[in-house]
């Protein structure tokens, strides 16, 4: 019964992850960019709702859609003042800007939100619980799993049916290739840090109502990187089955590994995932096997 | 463009070509900025001496990860944990054994190289940021490894660690102690600067340029790849123990996440690949650090709404919007400058025409 409780609460975990890793991989897909600073987008989601809340007084739905729109806007900001400058440069700069601006994103939080923690004001539900048979479970994680689960369908909808996602998927497969054809690419790339954006802001509020808002939040996105490489970084569905399995391993280490070590092997073990798959199956369990071994 | 060599001088032989110090101005020049160097406790005030030698300390890293990823191009984000794991190791044998302070020295070098390298064993399967995301590992071993060893590296509350001190002399004031990591420093530039002329430094950026091309002339790869991982972490090490040093206790929070970014940042607004470049980047950072700490007070002074943290943050957010705008305007750095103002006045009076 402990087990199916615990499984419960990784799922929940694993869905959130999902959602990180998600943003990820879109942005990898289509500009071939690894975006560091997924985590730090995470985070300063969670803080704007916060703000919204508690600076302004809103109403929570309020609040909820002008905190995705703030995301957006900054992921296009990022996009637009710091990627699009670097675009046709070696993938090297690329990549050591979203490095940098992590550190950045960072040091702006702590200086706009760097007091105490907070908490949100508002609770997705009360302490009220849902009893299945022998199953106690708590209705943060239905609400956690519902919500995520419908983010997760509304994008994949997205990517299957809109024209835009079909273009992000034809310039993932081949920038040259799409540009010829007629997509936009700068558009294409502008969406998916949007998009990107605002799925980690939907991850942050998660995050944020689950542990609190701190400015160290980001260390907890980080751990999306472990799941990007298990789903593969090609697969948007493997980025959900790779959170799925990091949060159920996460949390199911800390239950039965972490008394008999001492403790801390929670926050460890879905690193050492990434390194056995990355000694394994470089590519992952969904991704496409186009690492080049030297 | 082609490397600018004095005027008049003529390469005649392959050692010319190689030579670090071509003329006898040059060769004056750096004679007399080491002497300046080592002549700065007299003039140096407590606090900018201080701020020296934890620059030298950053430099010796930072000239560590310009191996790794300067020359032999493999990107490495955990250099501040490899710093960690060296000085916790080199920490542990003072504290426990009593070794003395050269040892541990060279111990804390050790260790970091082992540690690096036993990271990157994933050399022989991967390349390119699937490589640094592994570094990136470390950082989250490194405190695992230290919570839970308490009894050799002290746990929470960090190590105490003894003055330093070789045959009986101590390091116990601050321009002795700068000594001790010019010196050192010196050292690793020095290294850093040759390795580039031996066999195995032409072997790494054989391979940072092409390493298909390099594994067709008979370069083992995987083997010099996990080499450099080697070479530049065992620099780590030593730092991370000097460092430990000058704080008189190690302690996880030097060694964090972000210190391994601004290592990266360090490289890349000096130029990449580069000695002078490093020592340019490793010099304007730790400068605006120096600054911002110093802006921190008056700013919250001023906006006293602000939280007490700022300083902290301050320093991230221009450390990295430089590093953003070196990326984009200046990817090839300090350098790159550098090189354009010796040829600018090598040129003179007609630098326009070149």
């Amino acid at each position: 019964m402990g087990f199916i409780q615990l499984l419960i609460t990784g799922i929940a975990v694993g869905f959130v992850y999902g959602l990180i890793a998600m943003g990820f991989v879109i942005i990898y897909k289509s500009s071939g960019v690894f975006n560091f600073a997924q985590a730090q987008l995470v985070m300063i989601g969670a803080w704007i709702l916060w703000s919204f809340l508690e600076w302004f007084h809103l109403d929570l739905w309020v609040s909820l859609i002008l905190a995705m729109l703030a995301a957006a806007l900054l992921g296009w900001l990022v996009q637009r003042l710091f990627l699009k400058p670097l675009m046709g440069q070696p993938l090297f700069s690329l990549v050591m800007v979203t490095i940098a601006l992590s550190a950045g994103f960072d040091g702006l939080t702590v200086c706009i939100w760097g007091g105490p923690a907070r908490t949100y004001p508002f609770a997705l539900a009360g302490p009220e619980v849902v009893t299945l048979g022998p199953l106690i479970i708590g209705t943060e994680y239905l609400w956690i799993i519902g919500i995520c689960g419908i983010a997760l369908a509304i994008f994949f909808a997205f990517f299957k049916f809109t024209k835009l996602g079909l273009g992000m998927r034809a310039s993932s497969d081949s920038q040259r290739i799409g540009l010829s054809c007629g997509i936009p690419l700068s558009t294409v790339f502008s969406w998916a840090w949007i998009l990107s954006a605002v799925l980690a802001a939907i991850a942050g509020v998660f995050v944020g109502l689950r542990m609190g808002l701190h400015a160290q939040l980001s260390m907890i996105g980080l751990k999306a990187l472990p799941v990007v490489l298990l789903g593969g970084l090609e697969s948007m569905a493997g980025a959900v089955v790779g959170g799925l399995i990091i949060g159920v391993a996460e949390v199911l280490a800390g239950a039965y590994l972490d008394p008999m070590i001492g403790g801390g092997l929670k926050d460890l073990f879905p690193f050492v995932i990434m390194l056995v798959i990355l000694f394994v199956r470089p590519h992952g369990l969904f991704g496409w096997k186009i690492i080049e071994r030297v | 463009m082609a490397e600018n060599r004095p005027s008049g001088y003529f390469v005649r032989d392959y050692g010319q070509e190689l030579a670090i110090v071509n003329t006898r101005p040059q060769m004056i020049l750096l004679v007399l900025l080491l002497v300046l160097l080592y002549l700065c406790p007299l003039f140096l005030s407590r606090t900018w001496l201080s701020w020296m030698t934890t620059t030298c300390i950053f430099l010796i890293t930072a000239m560590g990860l310009n191996i790794t990823m300067g020359y032999a191009g493999q990107v490495s984000i955990g250099q501040a944990a490899f710093m960690g794991f060296g000085g916790f190791a080199g920490a542990a044998m003072a504290n426990r054994f009593g070794w003395p302070f050269l040892a541990c020295l060279l111990f804390a070098g050790l260790m970091g190289a082992i540690v690096a390298t036993v990271f990157s064993l994933a050399c022989f399967r991967l390349k390119g940021f699937y490589l640094a995301l592994v570094t990136i590992a470390a950082h989250f071993f490194l405190p695992f490894v230290v919570l839970h060893l308490p009894s050799w590296t002290g746990g929470v509350n960090g190590l105490p660690l003894p003055i330093p001190g070789i045959a009986g002399v101590l390091f116990d004031t601050t321009w002795k102690w700068f000594y001790v990591v010019l010196t050192v420093a010196l050292l690793a530039v020095f290294a850093t600067k040759n390795l580039q002329r031996t066999r195995i430094g032409r072997a790494f950026i054989a391979i940072r340029d092409n390493d298909r091309a390099a594994s067709a002339v008979g370069i083992n790869v995987g083997l010099y790849k996990m080499l450099s991982f080697f070479l530049g972490a065992f620099f780590a090490g030593i730092a991370g123990y000097l460092l430990a040093s000058t704080y008189g206790s190690c302690d996880l929070a030097y060694f964090s996440f972000l210190d391994s970014v601004w290592l990266l940042g360090m490289l890349i607004v000096g130029g990449m690949g580069t000695t002078t470049g490093t020592i340019f980047g490793t010099v304007l950072l730790r400068l605006l650090g120096f600054a911002t700490n110093k802006l921190a007070p008056p700013l919250l002074h001023a906006l006293p709404f602000l939280p007490v943290q700022v300083a902290s943050g301050l320093m991230n957010i221009v450390y990295s919007l430089v590093i953003v705008l070196f990326l984009i305007f200046e990817p090839r750095g300090l350098n790159h400058l550098w090189e354009r103002f010796k040829n600018w006045y090598r040129y003179w009076p007609f630098s326009q025409a070149a």
